[in-house]
């Protein structure tokens, strides 16, 4: 029987991420793995499965002080997209939760300075997470605009 | 035609430098679509291996009679843009992203920190908010690696002659006998601080490679400017 190499074993050790990285992609935050009877605020999906990385983040949202209250995800990618998803949901509601503007100015850079760095080449990793938050708050705020109409 | 996707025509090209166009398109029908400055639209080339496209940005305001992309060919999809004509037909998406002062303070100070063809995107902010908003102090601070790919260098200064609202700052990091007024050194965060305070009315996009914005956005925010006031665009491929 051919010998196992420990070096192959799955369990991160020789990964080249941070601490943090396999932190979060190996207990990531805030995952859902079940939205069927989840109800969100708003909801971003953003991706392709033919390039590999498919985001979708679900946030529910303070309506009087605009902050984020949950923000659930779930993602199809790689250990940097998983880990940058679930940084991204906890910066996002951590102490007590973002303001939807400031939600709107979070970078990918500052999620990558969170995980402790992302090599170059899973840059758009973090890019997505960025913009998969962004979609969810737009379609909150469009939710909000068309409530208002019925209302009205 | 994929969903998602338009047509667009190519109506005039300009060569901004060697290796870098300014590609003016429509849509079919002459008109163009509705963006904001700073947007981008992502182009198709079916028969390649690249099902998902590639983003360039606008590098036109939304009130000119055809938007602009400029591309500087570095990889398959940006050579095959700079080698189209007028005439030649783009598959690309409507405008989207949301590297945009568009829900930025007017009163704010803008200052726009652009590497290369980071460039792009500040032009079409750059016109907009001159047009729209021409109290709104703009400090566009631009960095090249030579003076030719220094590009709308005519045009930035024409502009900051006529709108004393308007400042730009040149850097040039691989040439030396430089112009009187292009600086030779990459730009640092003590470039903006001779000229700036760092207070909540200075509002910072960062435009560049991945490295360049990393960098910028880690001594900015080293010199106290809060994180939601620095917006973000890399260039990568």
């Amino acid at each position: 029987m051919k010998k196992v190499d420990n070096k192959n074993l799955c369990d991160g050790e020789n990964w080249l991420y941070s601490p943090v990285v396999k932190d979060h992609f190996f207990h990531p935050r805030n995952l859902l793995l079940d939205d069927a009877n989840y109800i969100a605020d708003g909801i971003g999906v953003v991706g392709s499965p033919a390039c590999g990385d498919v985001m979708a983040v679900w946030i529910k949202v303070d309506p009087k002080t605009k902050q984020i209250t949950e923000c659930k995800w779930r993602t199809f990618g790689c250990a940097s997209a998983i880990a940058s998803t679930s940084m991204m949901s906890l910066m996002a509601t951590e102490h007590g939760g973002m303001t939807l503007a400031k939600a709107k100015r979070m970078t990918p850079e500052a999620i990558i300075d969170r995980l402790g760095g992302l090599p170059d080449r899973k840059y758009h990793c973090s890019v997505l997470g960025h913009l998969a938050i962004r979609e969810a708050i737009e379609d909150y705020e469009k939710n909000l605009i068309r409530d208002v109409g019925q209302e009205t | 035609m994929k969903q998602g996707m338009s047509e667009y025509i190519v109506r005039e090209k300009i060569m901004e430098a060697p290796n870098i166009a300014t590609l003016k398109v429509t849509l079919a029908d002459g008109t163009i679509p509705h963006f904001v400055s700073g947007q981008f639209v992502t182009v198709y080339f079916p028969d390649s291996g690249t099902p998902e496209g590639k983003a360039y940005s606008i590098s036109s305001a939304p009130h000119e009679e055809m938007f602009s992309i400029t591309i500087k060919a570095i990889g398959e999809f940006s050579n095959r843009l700079c080698a189209m004509h007028p005439g030649d037909t783009i598959a690309a998406s409507l405008p989207y992203g949301y590297f945009t002062n568009e829900e930025g303070d007017e009163k704010s100070t803008l200052i726009l920190l652009a590497a290369g063809i980071g460039v792009a995107p500040f032009r079409s902010i750059v016109r907009d908010t001159i047009k729209k908003n021409p109290a709104q102090k703009i400090s566009l601070f631009y960095s090249s690696k030579t003076l030719a790919d220094l590009i709308f260098k005519e045009e930035f200064d024409a502009l900051q002659r006529k709108h004393p609202n308007f400042t730009v700052s040149y850097f040039v990091t691989r040439e030396d006998d430089l112009p009187v007024g292009i600086i030779h050194h990459r730009m640092t965060t003590n470039d903006i601080l001779k000229k700036f305070t760092i207070s909540k009315n200075l509002e910072c996009m960062v435009c560049g490679r991945i490295s360049f914005n990393r960098d910028l956005w880690r001594a900015l925010r080293s010199v106290g400017v809060p994180e939601d006031l620095i917006a973000t665009e890399a260039f990568f491929s």
